[in-house]
C-alpha cells in the first residue's frame, strides 16, 4: 500500500494477535496444564497452576496402560503411514505420468473417474465387504489399500498439474538415447518429481495419521488400534479423568506438531499448491 | 489404479444396488426403494439430514466470512502476518479427537467457559448436553479446527492478485470496500470456489468431530449423517446404512454441482 497504515488498522492488528491468545494459545495452555495435573486437580477444570507437577506420572500411567497398548498403536498407525503413503506415492505418480503423456480415451476416461472420486463420498460398507471378499478385512493391509485409494484422486490430480509442466523434449531426449519406458519413469521422472513427492507426503501422511472414520469402519472387529482410536477408546473409559486424557492426547499429537514446528513453511506452501490445483 | 477401481469405484457402483436391498453382507434381499422411505421416515435419521444440512451450511459459511476477513488483511502486509498464519492453520495438525477432547473439556458444564461466563454474570450453558447447543458446539469446534485451512487458500489466492492492480485502483479514488468488491472478490472466486467445495463436502461428510465430541447426542439433536450411518453399520442394518451412504452421495453431488458451476459463470462474466 502507497499511504502508511493508519491508527485503527493497528489497533485492529493488535487485537487480532490478542485474538489468537483466547483462541488458541488459551486451548493449547488449558490442556497442557491439566496435563500436568493429578486426576482430582485435573477435575477442577480450571486454568490455576497445577497443585504438584505429575505430568510424568501421567505419562508413565499412559505408556503402561493396557500392557503398553499406547506403543501398539504408534506402531501400527506409523506403519500404515509409511506404508500407505509408499504405494500412494508410487501408484500415484505412475498413474499421473502415464496419463499427462498418453492421449486416449483411456486416459480421458480414467480422468473422469480421478476427478469424481475427488468429490464422491467413499461408501463404507460396500467396501468393508470389498476387503471381506479379498480377505483382508480387519488388518493393517485392507485398512493401508482403503487409505490409499481414498487419498489416490487428489494425489493424481496433484502430480498431473506438476508433469504437464516438464517439457515433454526431456522424454523425447531420454527415449532416442535409449532409455526404455520404465528406466525413463525410475531414472529420470520420478527425481524431476521430488518437490511434488514432498508436498504429497507431508500432507497426505498428516491425514492418514489422524485418520479416525477409516480405522473405525475397517478395524473395529479386530484388536489392533491406531493412535487416534487409542484416544477414542480411552475417551469412553475414563470419560472425565482429563488429567490422563490430555496427556495421552499430547502423546499422539506430538509427531506432527514437532513436524509442524520445523516445517511449518513446507506445510503452508504445499497446502497451498495442493489447493489451487486440486 | 486397479486399487482405485477396486476399492473405491466398485464399492461406490455397488451401494447403489445394495442401498435397495436388506442385507448381512453374504445374502442380499430385493426391496426398491423401502430402505429410503424408511430413512426419510426415521425420526433420528430425518433429523440427521436435517442437521447435516445446517451443519454444512453455517460451517461453510462462516468459514468462508471469516477467513475472508482474515486473509484480506494479513494479506494487507501487516508484521505479524506469519505470525497469525502459523497459529490459526495450527489445530489442522491436530487429530479431530483430540480437537473433540479439548472442547469437551472446555465445555462441560463446570468448564472453562461456563466458568468465564458465569464470572461475567450470565448463566451457565450445558453445551454439550443440551439439546439447543449441542450442534452448535460442533459447529464451533468444526470452525475452529478448519478456519485456518480456509485462511491459508484464500492468502495463497489475494497474494496471487498483481498489486498493481489495487493500486491503480487507489490512486484513481477508489476506497478499500470498492477495491476489495469490485476487484479482489472477482479475482479470488476461483480460490472461493475452491473453499466452498472443499467445506461444503467436509461439512457434509463430517463424522469424526461430532462422533467424539457428543456421539449425536443428546438424545438425536446432534446427529448426523455420517453418525447415523456408524450406527445402523454397528447394528448391522448394512442395506439400511449404505441408503445412506446413498443419500449422502446424491446430496454432495446434488450441491457440489450446481456451486461450482454457479461459480464459474460469475468467473466468466466478469472476466
Amino acid at each position: 500500500m502507497i499511504k502508511k497504515r493508519s491508527f485503527t488498522s493497528k489497533l485492529l492488528e493488535i487485537l487480532l494477535v490478542a485474538m489468537t491468545l483466547f483462541t488458541h494459545w488459551l486451548i493449547l495452555y488449558f490442556v497442557i496444564i491439566t496435563a500436568c495435573k493429578n486426576t482430582e486437580d485435573a477435575a477442577g477444570l480450571t486454568l490455576s497452576f497445577p497443585k504438584e507437577f505429575s505430568f510424568l506420572e501421567n505419562l508413565k500411567y499412559i505408556f503402561q496402560y493396557q500392557h503398553s497398548a499406547l506403543l501398539r498403536a504408534f506402531k501400527n498407525s506409523l506403519l500404515i503411514t509409511l506404508i500407505s503413503i509408499f504405494f500412494l506415492v508410487l501408484a500415484a505418480s505412475a498413474t499421473a505420468v502415464i496419463m499427462q503423456r498418453r492421449k486416449g480415451w483411456l486416459s480421458r476416461f480414467s480422468n473422469k473417474l480421478i476427478v469424481a472420486g475427488l468429490i464422491v463420498p467413499a461408501s463404507v460398507i460396500p467396501t468393508y465387504w470389498m476387503l471381506n471378499i479379498l480377505h483382508v478385512a480387519n488388518t493393517l493391509a485392507g485398512l493401508c489399500l482403503v487409505e490409499v485409494a481414498t487419498m489416490f484422486p487428489f494425489a493424481v490430480m496433484l502430480y498431473k498439474g506438476y508433469i504437464s509442466s516438464l517439457p515433454t523434449e526431456i522424454d523425447e531426449a531420454a527415449v532416442i538415447d535409449g532409455c526404455g519406458s520404465l528406466s525413463l519413469y525410475v531414472r529420470i521422472l520420478f527425481p524431476l518429481l521430488k518437490p511434488i513427492t514432498a508436498t504429497v507426503i507431508i500432507l497426505r501422511s498428516v491425514l492418514i495419521y489422524n485418520d479416525f472414520e477409516n480405522p473405525q469402519y475397517y478395524m473395529s472387529g479386530s484388536s489392533t488400534q491406531t493412535v487416534q482410536l487409542f484416544v477414542y477408546s480411552l475417551k469412553s473409559a475414563w470419560t472425565t479423568d482429563y488429567g490422563h486424557l490430555f496427556t495421552a492426547a499430547i502423546v499422539v499429537s506430538l509427531p506432527l506438531v514437532l513436524l509442524y514446528i520445523f516445517l511449518n513453511r513446507q506445510i503452508l506452501e504445499g497446502m497451498t499448491a495442493g489447493s489451487v490445483k486440486g | 489404479m486397479l486399487i482405485y477401481v477396486v476399492v473405491f469405484i466398485i464399492p461406490t457402483f455397488a451401494s447403489f444396488y445394495f442401498s435397495m436391498t436388506i442385507w448381512n453382507l453374504k445374502d442380499a434381499t430385493f426391496i426398491g426403494l423401502d430402505n429410503f422411505i424408511t430413512f426419510f421416515t426415521m425420526t433420528n435419521t430425518r433429523t440427521a439430514l436435517i442437521n447435516t444440512a445446517v451443519f454444512a451450511l453455517v460451517t461453510c459459511l462462516v468459514k468462508l466470512v471469516l477467513g475472508l476477513a482474515l486473509a484480506v488483511y494479513v494479506c494487507s502486509g501487516i508484521r505479524s502476518g506469519n505470525y497469525l498464519k502459523i497459529v490459526i492453520f495450527f489445530p489442522y495438525l491436530l487429530g479431530n479427537v483430540v480437537v473433540a477432547l479439548a472442547f469437551r473439556a472446555l465445555l462441560e458444564p463446570a468448564g472453562v467457559v461456563n466458568q468465564f461466563l458465569t464470572a461475567m454474570g450470565f448463566d451457565a450453558i450445558h453445551w454439550l448436553t443440551d439439546k439447543h447447543y449441542a450442534l452448535a458446539s460442533c459447529m464451533i469446534a468444526d470452525i475452529w479446527k478448519g478456519i485456518g485451512t480456509v485462511t491459508i487458500i484464500l492468502i495463497a489466492g489475494i497474494c496471487a492478485i498483481p498489486k498493481s492492480y489495487t493500486e491503480a485502483a487507489a490512486i484513481d479514488g477508489a476506497s478499500p470496500w470498492n477495491i476489495f468488491r469490485k476487484i479482489t472478490l472477482p479475482l479470488l472466486m476461483p480460490s472461493i470456489n475452491t473453499v466452498l467445495t472443499l467445506c461444503l463436502i467436509g461439512g457434509l461428510r463430517s463424522y469424526d468431530l461430532i462422533q467424539a465430541l457428543t456421539g449425536g447426542g443428546p438424545g438425536y439433536s446432534s446427529e448426523v449423517l455420517g453418525t447415523a450411518v456408524y450406527k445402523l453399520f454397528a447394528r448391522g442394518s448394512y442395506g439400511l446404512a449404505t441408503a445412506g451412504n446413498v443419500i449422502l452421495f446424491i446430496a454432495v453431488a446434488l450441491i457440489v454441482f450446481p456451486v461450482n458451476s454457479f461459480i464459474a459463470k460469475r468467473e466468466a462474466e466478469i472476466s
